[in-house]
């Protein structure tokens, strides 16, 4: 958790010209002419990264194809023929059908709308949980901060897949398409967002400390105002690099619970089922289960390394 | 010291009542009507249904059911099974030592491969084995464990043969645990990796190393003796709270490759509808978690002085 903080010292001294702007590095202006902020000189080192923009790049496709699935193929995942069951790729299905004689390619594009649906809901969830509690407990301190420190305690020792395979028993399986969806959104939001939390009220806590944090306090404005416009903004830079890696770490647990029997059901397509009743016949065929794993491994793999890589460039420390 | 103990034992003694009531809760919240999923689609005659309705203490209200639900798992009495009827607490204790085994295996994976190659790489940082390692455990965390479970069970078993592709004991042995038993370790193996990688980068930089190049002492030594003395304090909590995510962890692995763990009797409880076990088996996973949480920060104060005095 230390590493956090410092991107969150680091963030505030932001004008200064930090041990990051190495001179003499090619390619970069002149540090004495121009300051950049840590912020730009992030943004300066990941440009030139090439995981960052491969992960990048592939993040923009699934989210293109999570929007507009009938961009990358015109089949109807839905329509399924018994007849074409397990039918090897051909012209028109070019990774061709899965055990129902379902079109594999077409739900493998439907599927990333589900994930990555499921994903960012339950990373806004989570993050906005993160930090209003994580602000509340640095910001006060005192007894608030340790009733909240028990709350976050108890909620981390509870694994996430073992919580939400009970929360999701306990819940019943909800209607339509926006039932089961919000549902597993709520669980993984609800459980999820204790390690946030943890880093926004450690950031908050050293942003509070700050000079100008005194000075506005001097100036005589409001607790709300000082918590939402001086420290906020300094404080979010750590948080969002963890909702980002989060975020795939949610993709993961939809897919997992979803490939355990107790995630999404029909007539929603999720990865995780989709692989799940692949691997029953991999034997026989074993491209309707590698080609749902490809896409969901490259979509959560695209988050994290997309974290790492931002944290990477935030962090001097590790350079 | 002491002080610190007892300190931990408190929170720990408030966080199992949290989670267990937060578990059992949302099992009550589950339960429809337990004598007539116990009785299945007979009709049940009052007379029984009386005489279980005070048995399991179901017209109890919440906080006293709960109560009897935590006498139960400090006692071990766990209650029954739906399917079949047997003491849940008999069935785990068949199915324990199958899962140990495999965890075991994991453990050992993760020590020797991951702490092995963060020394390696947190030396020669920057460079290629630096590099490639990076990448890969990235790789490793990026893919969900039940893929890159199927996915080598499918070339490494079904296509290469080598391993076999579902666990039957008597047939295979030990040998048929190597392949589940890496892969339940995996997630944990790219993150001890990385995690003594920067340990150890970090401490080569600090100034007693610095002390020690200057009295003049060999490199092996330094490395040796006061760098990874220092560095693996952070590997080894973190090692100590894998121990409760690897128990967890079992369901995925134990249902790919069949072995009859608790993994695997919790996926069976979940696919037909057995309320009290899954809950049995998550409460008791949940108490292992936190047992070990609470062991790993009692080691991590020994270990380390400056945790004490927070």
């Amino acid at each position: 958790m230390s590493d956090f903080e410092t991107v969150a010292a680091t963030e505030n001294h932001a004008a200064t010209p930090g041990p990051a702007g190495e001179p003499g590095a090619p390619g970069q202006p002149d540090n004495t002419s121009k300051v950049r902020s840590l912020a730009g000189d992030a943004w300066h080192d990941l440009r030139r990264k090439p995981i960052f923009i491969i992960s990048s790049l592939i993040i923009l496709v699934m989210v293109v194809m999570a929007a507009f699935p009938t961009l990358f193929t015109s089949a109807d995942p839905r329509s399924c023929e018994l007849g074409r069951s397990m039918k090897g790729p051909s012209g028109d299905a070019i990774f061709g059908y899965n055990l129902q004689g379902c079109d594999v390619f077409a739900r493998t594009v439907h599927g990333a709308s589900t994930s990555i649906q499921v994903g960012l809901y339950s990373t806004i969830l989570a993050g906005v949980l993160a930090v209003v509690i994580g602000m509340l407990a640095g910001f006060y301190g005192g007894i608030l901060d340790a009733i909240l420190a028990r709350i976050i305690d108890i909620i981390l020792g509870i694994p996430l897949l073992l919580a939400a395979i009970v929360a999701l028993k306990g819940a019943g399986k909800g209607e339509g398409y926006w039932g089961p969806l919000l549902l597993i959104v709520f669980i993984l939001g609800i459980f999820g967002w204790t390690t946030a939390a943890r880093i926004v009220r450690s950031s908050v806590i050293s942003a509070k400390q700050q000079d100008y944090v005194h000075a506005a306090k001097m100036l005589g404005a409001s607790n709300s105002r000082i918590m939402v416009r001086h420290i906020l903004p300094n404080a979010m830079a750590p948080v969002i690099v963890v909702l980002t890696i989060a975020l795939g770490a949610f993709i993961t647990a939809e897919a997992t619970l979803s490939f355990l029997g107790v995630g999404l059901q029909d007539p929603i397509i999720s990865w995780g089922k989709d692989i799940s009743e692949a691997a029953k016949r991999v034997r026989d065929n074993a491209v309707p289960m590698l080609v749902p794993s490809t896409f969901l491994s490259l979509t959560v793999l695209s988050f994290i390394m997309l974290g790492d890589a931002v944290r990477e460039a935030f962090d001097p420390r590790l350079r | 010291m002491l002080r610190y103990i007892i300190r931990r034992l408190l929170q720990m003694v408030l966080a199992f009542f949290g989670t267990t009531l937060i578990v059992y809760y949302m099992m009550f919240q589950a339960s429809g009507d337990p004598i007539q999923a116990l009785a299945g689609e007979k009709p049940v005659n009052e007379a029984v249904r009386a005489k279980l309705t005070a048995e399991y203490h179901l017209d109890e209200p919440f906080l006293v059911r709960y109560w009897y639900y935590v006498k139960g798992l400090l006692t071990g009495d766990l209650g029954n099974s739906l399917s079949g009827g047997r003491p849940i607490a008999e069935v785990l204790a068949e199915r324990w030592p199958t899962t140990a085994n495999l965890a075991l295996y994991a453990f050992i994976f993760v020590v020797i491969l991951g702490v092995g190659a963060g020394v390696i790489a947190g030396i020669r940082r920057g460079g290629i084995f630096d590099n490639t390692t990076l990448l890969l455990t990235l790789v490793v965390i990026g893919i969900p464990s039940f893929v890159l479970g199927l996915t080598l069970q499918l070339g490494l078993g079904v296509k290469a043969g080598i391993f076999p592709v579902t666990y039957m004991e008597e047939r295979d042995g030990q040998f048929g645990l190597i392949l589940p038993g890496f892969i339940l370790g995996s997630l944990a193996l790219a993150t001890a990796v990385r995690l003594t990688r920067t340990s150890v980068a970090e401490n080569l930089r600090a100034d007693y190393v610095r002390t020690a190049k200057a009295k003049g002492l060999a490199k092996r030594r330094i490395t040796i003796v006061h760098v990874l003395r220092n560095s693996l304090i952070p590997v080894v909590t973190f090692l100590g709270i894998e121990i409760g995510n690897l128990m967890g962890g079992a369901i995925i692995t134990e249902g790919i490759f069949n072995v009859q763990g608790v993994g695997f009797e919790l996926k069976k409880a979940i696919d037909i509808e057995d309320g009290p076990m899954v809950v049995s088996i998550v409460s008791i996973l949940v108490v292992i978690y936190l047992l070990a949480n609470l062991l790993v920060d009692i080691l991590y104060a020994v270990l380390d002085p400056r945790i004490r005095y927070e």
